[in-house]
């Protein structure tokens, strides 16, 4: 894969599946996660993605226990 | 890496089995390792392709729910048992992918032995064991797993080795087995360990594709809940203190040189399984319901060796042959030589329940203790045989008594040890027990069927009782 093809990817955060524990933002080498000030509808101050700097490295997917929570796409 | 990481095919998008307001999440606490190991299978299942071919055994525990998630075959089992329902799904389906999903109390308390057993044969199932150092579910008591000094509900001044023992080592134990294709240790912890475990469970599941054997990986997890720590501290636990007592390696791989062992098709229907045991050439039909006939009881007895258990297994197959609902029953000390043995043999029309006779139609003594201790319980109108050299023994009244020269009578045929026989002859003469001479002389014969030069020696003896019986019953 070339670089361009991916840089490309990008973290997806679907909020309502976040559990906020935390793992993703632990496991991010550019601190693009963090977690909100926001509840999403089951109580959780879900993570959030800074709007730049991901670099699709996949780190997030992997860490979080959730299936349906991040992707990286 | 894939261009995209999304929720892999083989775990559900909806988990429809699972109740509740939030039917797309799990039920693992946040934080929680089992969510990260589910994913890490699934994707290994879609790599390999092999998800209409898996099976997946949720276990007791957290991931009791492990059927809410993967898209794929699924048994739920009791807690421990999932190596023996892994070991049964694998050799009725050999093309099966079987995964056992186990936690440390479920693999490595109640369960342990049948996990040794399983790894110990070799069976084709790769073993998730997800180690996290205390009882999840039921609220965080003391697991095999637990390190020396930790504190759970159970152990609230930390683990004592001097009273609970240290922490159960299951890589190093299974490790001591010859068996297991692959062993294992990863952590799922931080990132690059994740990423360490996820081509261990690849290479379990690559194994199961390949049919080549057992795979054991053990997954260093946490529970933030129970351990009361928060998602950093759990995984600084995780490769702190944890990692410290369970070292994170890889212990065995033998996947490059192992073959695929498949096993052939077998059938089991029940002409194959008559073959298999002859029952299609030597078994007699069955046997028909007949509530008219007068069911009969029979007891023998005697020293261990003088073919008491033998004689009412002839009795046994003479009536099966004839057509008789039957039993037999022995009972026996622990003497290989000497001891006293007897043994219960019922005939009836109808189904038989217990197989103990209590009151006997025909009791047969080829001893004095035997006879002391059966004498009183002969059914009236009943039959006691008893060898003739026994003396001095009172009988009740009703019950017809026949002093048997069961020795002499044997010696006369050829040999002592026919004594046996020669009761044989008399109740085949006594003619009440519903089963005809000729069945009683075949299953006499068949039973020396891997010794035919005693044959015509009992056959004399049959005979020799039947002409003592006719002058004297």
């Amino acid at each position: 894969m070339s670089s361009a093809e991916k840089k490309k990817a990008c973290v997806k955060i679907n909020d309502l599946e976040c559990k906020a524990c935390g793992r993703c933002v632990l496991s991010c080498p550019v601190k693009v996660l963090a977690l909100g000030d926001r509840l999403n509808v089951r109580g959780y101050k879900y993570v959030v993605y800074a709007g730049e700097g991901c670099i699709g490295c996949g780190n997030c997917f992997y860490a979080c226990p959730e299936p349906l929570a991040i992707e990286v796409v | 890496m894939a261009a995209t990481l999304t929720k892999p095919e083989s775990i559900n998008a909806v988990f429809t089995r699972k109740a509740g307001a939030a039917p797309t999440a799990t039920h693992y606490c946040p934080g929680c390792g089992h969510g990260i190991i589910h994913k890490l299978i699934g994707q290994a299942m879609d790599e390999l392709g092999i998800r209409d071919r898996s099976i997946m055994i949720s276990p007791v525990g957290c991931a009791v729910f492990a059927y809410y998630y993967f898209n794929c075959g699924n048994v739920q089992t009791a807690h421990g048992r999932a190596p023996a329902v892994a070991t049964g799904l694998s050799r009725c389906r050999d093309n099966a992918v079987v995964i056992s999903y186990q936690g440390d109390g479920d693999l490595a308390s109640i369960g342990l032995n049948e996990t040794l057993q399983a790894a110990n044969r070799g069976e084709k199932i790769a073993v998730f064991f997800v180690n996290n150092t205390v009882y999840g579910m039921t609220g965080g008591q003391m697991a095999p797993t637990t390190l020396a000094g930790e504190v759970t509900a159970t152990t609230p001044c930390g683990r004592d080795p001097r009273e609970a023992g240290y922490p159960i080592h299951m890589c190093e134990l299974i490790n001591e087995l010859k068996a297991p294709v692959f062993i294992e240790r990863v952590a799922i912890s931080d990132i690059a360990h994740i990423r360490k475990a996820k081509k261990a469970i690849h290479k379990a599941l690559e194994i199961q594709r390949d049919g080549k054997g057992y795979a054991f990986v053990e997954l260093l997890s946490n529970c933030p809940t129970n351990l009361r720590q928060n998602t950093k501290a759990s995984i600084d636990f995780v490769n702190g203190d944890m990692s410290d007592e369970f070292k994170v390696q890889n212990f065995r791989d033998r996947s490059a040189e192992v073959e695929p062992y498949h096993r052939a098709d077998r059938v089991w229907d029940k002409a194959a399984i008559d073959a298999l045991f002859e029952l299609d050439t030597k078994a007699a039909p069955d046997a028909p319901v007949n509530p008219d006939f007068t069911p009969v009881g029979v007891r023998i007895a005697g020293f261990g060796g003088q073919g008491v258990l033998s004689m009412g297994l002839i009795i046994a197959n003479a009536a099966i042959q004839a057509q008789r609902m039957t039993s037999w029953y022995p009972s026996y000390g622990p003497e290989q030589r000497g001891g006293t043995a007897n043994c219960s043999v019922q005939i009836s029309g109808v189904e038989i329940g217990s197989p103990v006779v209590t009151e006997p139609d025909i009791l047969v003594a080829l001893n004095r203790p035997s006879l002391e201790k059966f004498v009183g319980a002969v059914k009236q109108g009943g039959y006691i045989l008893y060898d003739d050299r026994i003396e001095g023994v009172d009988f009740p009244s009703g019950v017809r008594v026949l002093a048997v020269p069961a020795v002499r009578l044997a010696v006369e045929a050829g040999s002592e040890k026919a004594a046996n026989t020669i009761m044989l002859g008399v109740i085949s003469a006594l003619d009440n027990t519903g089963v005809g001479r000729d069945f009683y002389l075949r299953a006499m014969e068949e039973n020396f069927t891997d010794k035919p030069k005693l044959i015509e020696l009992n056959r004399k003896a049959f005979q020799l009782a039947e002409e003592w019986a006719r002058a004297n019953k």
